[in-house]
């Protein structure tokens, strides 16, 4: 989904002759009469459910935006300073073997699912192989040092959950970059592809990479808050409590609710211990499908890479996480 | 969306950013910690719109980059933007609270707390601990009768009395959990639901779903600096 502008797409509008573009003067008349606008319209934004869905909804962005900008600083950096040649020498040549390599760097990077986005959207535009990017994309958000970190934190004196969550996040990011070699198409991440540029000096590339990442990523980033703050202002978190129980039931239910609840996936740990009422095994499923697959994340992936990268990897991610959570779940907890 | 316009809109971006984050407003959506990040990441966001716009005047631009689609999803970036100005939401109140999880529960670990002495107080507590105290699995032996002051706002209960609430954030307010007492036995006027209130009582176990304090002061108070726990 994105809105339709009606004003034409940039390359309508050259900068030789700016005052084709009205884009600007929109931008500010809207900005301009919200601030005039606010007094008048203040009573009938008064309502309860409008204002919660509006502390949510900016609660998620404002939450998101110092690791968007990490992420995009990152690729800004990648696409700069990081000649291609250097990143496919730091890969095993063999995708079969880049694979895991990619899910283990994951954890090197610490932040959450929103900076791993425009990350793994430049290593493809540098060449990297699409089903590395697909595993480092997977893992990163869930198996980094501040996120097993808070899980540790979160459940005190159960040391296995981290090493449980660890585990089947690896192997669930592992297994999906073995599914795309076998049945995935590198064609499908074209709009990542195409998304290369040299401005002629580093610190432009840099600069003009970054600022074309953040606006792009920023605005799918919107979508999936909106749709988060929407399910979770409408849907009362009571509807579990009659799914409730342990067993197969359990797991696919907070499954479910990760992906539509779209936590940041350093605070996932924390709500996951308050929901006492299902087995660790679903637990876990909760931890490892959320940094994976959820609305937020989707708009992300779809954003970046376009819609039939999404299409393949959104479904065949939440059926292999919540098979790997399972899995790791009946051996560790 | 325009390279100008899309330069000035990172740049307002930023600048409200770290005008949340400067100005303390910032604590009704995220963990306080969250401050610094913030302030940096909105100042980045300024200088990167500025520094675009800059190169934009100057002309300095790689025309072969453009064509690709997508950037009209950019425009998206508008609507935070418009609700942080339009309606800008204060922290979540008694209307989630059936909405997100209530009852902190602690019963999968936590550590086992000393008992308080109930012969100096009000011993202060957060309504995080004060629900941990009463779930520990000694029906609340730690408060060993001891009056205890909470803070939190005020909810209506299902059966008398009313409820004061407060939510703890890991991250933001999007995984918010509820903490609630119960307040029982208080014959002075109810405050309005959502006024933000210090009650002083003693705790009394029970069967109900939040526990419960016998109430001998609610004292109505502005709302905290960091309305989250």
């Amino acid at each position: 989904m994105t809105v339709t502008s009606p004003l034409g797409d940039e390359a309508t509008a050259p900068i030789a002759h700016p005052r084709q573009s009205r884009a600007l003067p929109v931008l500010v008349a809207l900005i301009v009469a919200a601030a005039v606008a606010r007094p008048l319209v203040d009573t009938w934004l008064d309502g309860e459910a409008l204002q919660s869905w509006a502390t949510i909804f900016v609660a998620i962005c404002v939450q998101a935006l110092p690791f968007l900008v990490l992420g995009v600083t990152v690729s800004g950096v990648i696409a700069a300073y990081v000649p291609p040649a250097v990143l496919a020498r730091a890969l095993p040549r063999r995708r079969v073997l880049a694979v895991p390599v990619a899910a283990a760097a994951g954890v090197a990077l610490p932040g959450c699912e929103c900076g791993s986005v425009p990350i793994a959207g430049r290593l493809v535009a540098r060449g990297v192989t699409p089903a590395a990017a697909v595993t480092f994309l997977l893992s990163a958000p869930a198996v980094n040092p501040v996120v097993l970190v808070a899980t540790a934190v979160a459940f005190p004196g159960r040391p296995e959950m981290v090493v449980a969550r660890l585990t089947a996040s690896l192997l669930a990011a592992c297994v999906v970059g073995f599914m795309w070699i076998a049945k995935g198409d590198d064609d499908w991440t074209a709009k990542a592809r195409r998304n290369e540029r040299d401005e002629g000096t580093r610190f432009g590339t840099f600069v003009e990479t970054a600022q074309h990442d953040f606006l792009h990523a920023g605005g799918f980033l919107v979508i999936g808050a909106a749709t988060a703050a929407s399910l979770q202002t409408m849907v009362p978190r009571s509807v579990l409590d009659r799914v409730g129980g342990s067993g197969a039931l359990g797991v696919l239910a907070l499954a479910g609710l990760a992906v539509v609840l779209a936590i940041c996936s350093e605070a996932d740990a924390f709500v996951a211990a308050s929901l006492t009422q299902f087995s660790l095994t679903a637990r876990l499923a909760f931890m490892v499908v959320g940094p994976m697959v959820d609305v937020k994340l989707i708009a992300l992936q779809a954003g970046t890479f376009g819609r039939r990268f999404t299409a393949f990897v959104a479904p065949i991610t939440f059926c292999v996480a919540v098979g790997s959570a399972a899995l790791v779940g009946a051996l560790l907890l | 969306m325009s390279r100008e316009a899309g330069a000035t809109l990172t740049g307002v971006v930023g600048v409200l950013l770290a005008r949340l984050a400067i100005g303390g407003t910032f604590r009704q959506y995220v963990r306080p910690g969250m401050g610094p990040w913030l302030a940096v990441a909105g100042i980045l966001l300024a200088l990167l719109g500025a520094v675009v716009l800059w190169r934009h005047r100057r002309g300095e631009h790689d025309h072969s980059a453009h064509g690709h689609t997508g950037e009209r999803a950019a425009w998206l970036l508008v609507a935070p933007v418009l609700t942080l100005l339009l309606i800008a939401p204060g922290a979540l109140g008694s209307f989630s609270l059936d909405r997100t999880g209530s009852a902190v529960s602690v019963r999968s670990g936590g550590g086992v707390y000393a008992k308080l002495d109930a012969a100096s107080g009000p011993h202060e507590m957060s309504l995080l601990e004060f629900d941990q105290r009463a779930y520990e699995g000694t029906e609340g032996a730690s408060f060993n009768g001891a009056t205890v002051r909470l803070v939190g706002f005020v909810a209506p209960a299902k059966a008398d009395g009313f409820l004061v609430a407060r939510y703890s954030i890991a991250c933001c307010a999007a995984d918010a959990l509820a903490a609630t007492a119960h307040i029982v036995g208080w014959d002075g006027p109810v405050p309005a639901r959502d006024t933000w209130v210090e009650v002083e009582g003693t705790f009394v176990p029970g069967d109900a779903a939040n526990p419960r304090l016998v109430t001998s002061s609610v004292t109505p108070i502005p709302e905290p600096n960091d309305p989250y726990e």
